[in-house]
């Protein structure tokens, strides 16, 4: 696992303390990455789910996208989700909703996996 | 002196430190240079980083053997600054010769007196002299196993590239009858030249197969070709020299390459590496090479292309063609490119010709992609034409200006040719100060081997 990588892990370790960290490598220097559990607030059903992403081999150049969380969350007002929030997905294996957030192109610089986090957990707070 | 060592540096810094050393005095001026360190067949490769001009009167002061000296609280900077950021130390003073340039007996006597003692202060970093003639240069680098290096030669990268010399003594060895007509344009000179040169090939596909034959029929000598794909029906009519025995047999697209090299000029070596240029081993044979044709179409490609341009000061092209219509199938544009890369001219990444969700893209694997609705994309355009205006140009650009054939080029510009409109635009690069991959102050910058290049595994 390349440097940048596993710097990006230890970040994301300290900006949710609380979220057990499980990765595997993918092979040629990046890594899949599942945080759990994450909060994403009272307009969701649960309140916590798991977010799980890769985390490319050419980052901080590459993107993180897309974004996964738990295949049972809901929103607590019945409205089903749209695009860019998608189920049927799979992520490591595991049934999964796919969020497909894409940097703006204003954020075309190098990337850093906890603010593509926070970025998600924001965008699904304000749905 | 016991081998040679090569010096690469970017126009904007020569043209700077050439103006300290002759401001039209007829004096003799000092300068500290530090320098990235790479190897180049199996030659020190010394990249210009940092250029600290010594101020006359404090920094450059009167000489108690020689005329003139760095003062030595200036040098004891320069050199715990060399070993703290790992560069090479390289004292300049310049002389007033002009094709032809070497070092006194008082210069030599000096650095035999100061060198052994620099040497353990840099801690393993080489240290060392150059002196400048007006179109000439000669250095003595030391090394931390005692050995000496003088310079084979001098490359100052801008639009147009310059190679210097200690003496203008190149060895003339060309093939008159084959290039007679050519060589009416630049000579046994030029000639030489383009035999001695190593051009390394990204893609060999519609646009880097034309590159290929052009090139090889220059009479250029070496050639590193980059490409893990192969030959298929779809291909044909666009790759040059490739068949249709070649699509059945799944041929290499770089051994189509290298038969059509070899056939133009028989006597050219060629490198071929079936592998993915994003890979670290593939992506570091480049930092060997004196120009780099970029054909291949992936961000990755263009991504570690962009980097080695600048950690290693080696010029090169980004080469492509572009079609758009409408859901209807009507043209909106029809276009080539030809996008010359050089360090400290902008780059593709502060230009955002880098996408960084492509990059994330390209790094999943085909079932992810599919699952992850990115859809199987329909193949670009792609038509031979388009290609060939991409690739004579920057053929063109690089005869022109790896000869030196024209002066006063002026900037890097990228050239964009629309069809439809029957326009040439011509754009300049802009340059972020603060762009991690271009900038002179930031990370990567003639840093050769002392920093990873943006690469996978492998």
């Amino acid at each position: 696992m390349k440097t940048e990588v596993q710097t990006s892990i230890q970040e994301l370790q300290r900006q949710f303390p609380e979220a057990a960290i499980s990765m595997r490598d993918d092979g040629s220097g990046g890594a899949y990455v599942i945080l759990n559990p994450i909060s994403i607030g009272s307009r969701f059903n649960p309140t916590n789910t798991w977010i799980g992403f890769h985390i490319p081999s050419l980052y901080p150049y590459a993107d993180i996208y897309p974004v996964f969380i738990g295949p049972d969350v809901r929103r607590t007002n019945g409205q089903a989700f749209v695009a860019p929030v998608t189920h049927g997905a799979t992520f490591e294996g595991r049934a999964a909703i796919q969020v497909s957030r894409r940097n703006s192109a204003a954020q075309q610089g190098l990337q850093k996996a906890v603010t593509k986090v926070l970025k998600v957990l924001d965008f699904l707070e304000k749905l | 002196m016991t081998g040679k060592c090569q010096l690469r540096f970017a126009r904007f810094d020569y043209d700077r430190l050439y103006a300290h050393l002759f401001p039209g005095d007829h004096d003799e001026h000092g300068t500290v240079l530090l320098a990235g360190i790479a190897e180049k067949d199996c030659k020190t490769n010394l990249l210009v980083r940092e250029i600290h001009l010594a101020q006359e009167g404090s920094d450059y002061v009167e000489g108690t053997t020689g005329y003139r000296a760095l003062h030595p609280s200036f040098i004891h900077r320069m050199i715990t600054r060399a070993r703290d950021e790992k560069l090479a130390y390289l004292a300049v003073h310049n002389h007033h010769s002009d094709l032809c340039v070497g070092f006194s007996q008082i210069d030599l006597d000096s650095h035999e007196l100061g060198y052994p003692a620099l040497l353990q202060i840099a801690r393993g970093m080489p240290v060392g002299a150059l002196v400048f003639g007006k179109r000439s240069i000669q250095a003595d680098v030391w090394l931390k196993d005692g050995s000496r290096l003088s310079l084979d030669e001098a490359t100052v990268v801008g639009q147009s590239i310059q190679t210097l010399y200690p003496s203008s003594s190149i060895r003339e060895d060309v093939n008159e009858e084959t290039y007679e007509r050519q060589l009416r344009m630049f000579g046994a000179r030029g000639q030489t030249c383009l035999a001695k040169c190593h051009v390394a090939i990204l893609g060999l596909g519609g646009i880097g197969s034309l590159v290929a034959e052009m090139l090889a029929r220059l009479g250029v000598g070496r050639f590193t070709l980059i490409d893990d794909d192969v030959v298929e029906i779809s291909n044909l009519s666009r790759i040059v020299g490739a068949g249709r025995v070649d699509a059945e047999e799944a041929t290499r697209k770089i051994d189509v390459a290298e038969r059509v090299i070899l056939q133009a000029n028989p006597s050219a070596e060629v490198v071929k590496i079936a592998d993915d240029i994003a890979k670290n081993s593939v992506a570091r044979t480049l930092a060997a090479t004196d120009y780099l044709f970029l054909a291949a179409d992936s961000m990755r490609a263009r991504l570690v292309f962009n980097a080695v341009v600048h950690q290693y000061l080696v010029p090169g092209v980004q080469l492509g063609s572009k079609v758009r219509a409408d859901p209807e199938g009507q043209l909106l544009d029809v276009m080539s490119a030809n996008r010359p890369v050089r360090p400290g001219s902008g780059c593709l990444w502060c230009n955002g010709l880098i996408d960084v969700q492509s990059l994330a893209k390209e790094a999943k694997t085909d079932d992810e992609r599919k699952e992850q609705a990115y859809g199987v994309e329909e193949p670009n355009p792609s038509v031979i034409t388009l290609n060939a205006i991409s690739a004579s140009h920057a053929v063109n650009d690089f005869l022109l200006d790896f000869l030196g054939l024209r002066h006063n080029v002026g900037g890097v510009q990228y050239e964009h040719f629309h069809h439809l409109s029957r326009k040439r635009m011509l754009t300049e690069p802009r340059r972020d100060e603060n762009c991690t991959e271009c900038s002179s102050s930031q990370g990567r910058f003639a840093r050769g081997s002392g920093i990873e290049l943006p690469t996978i595994e492998g």
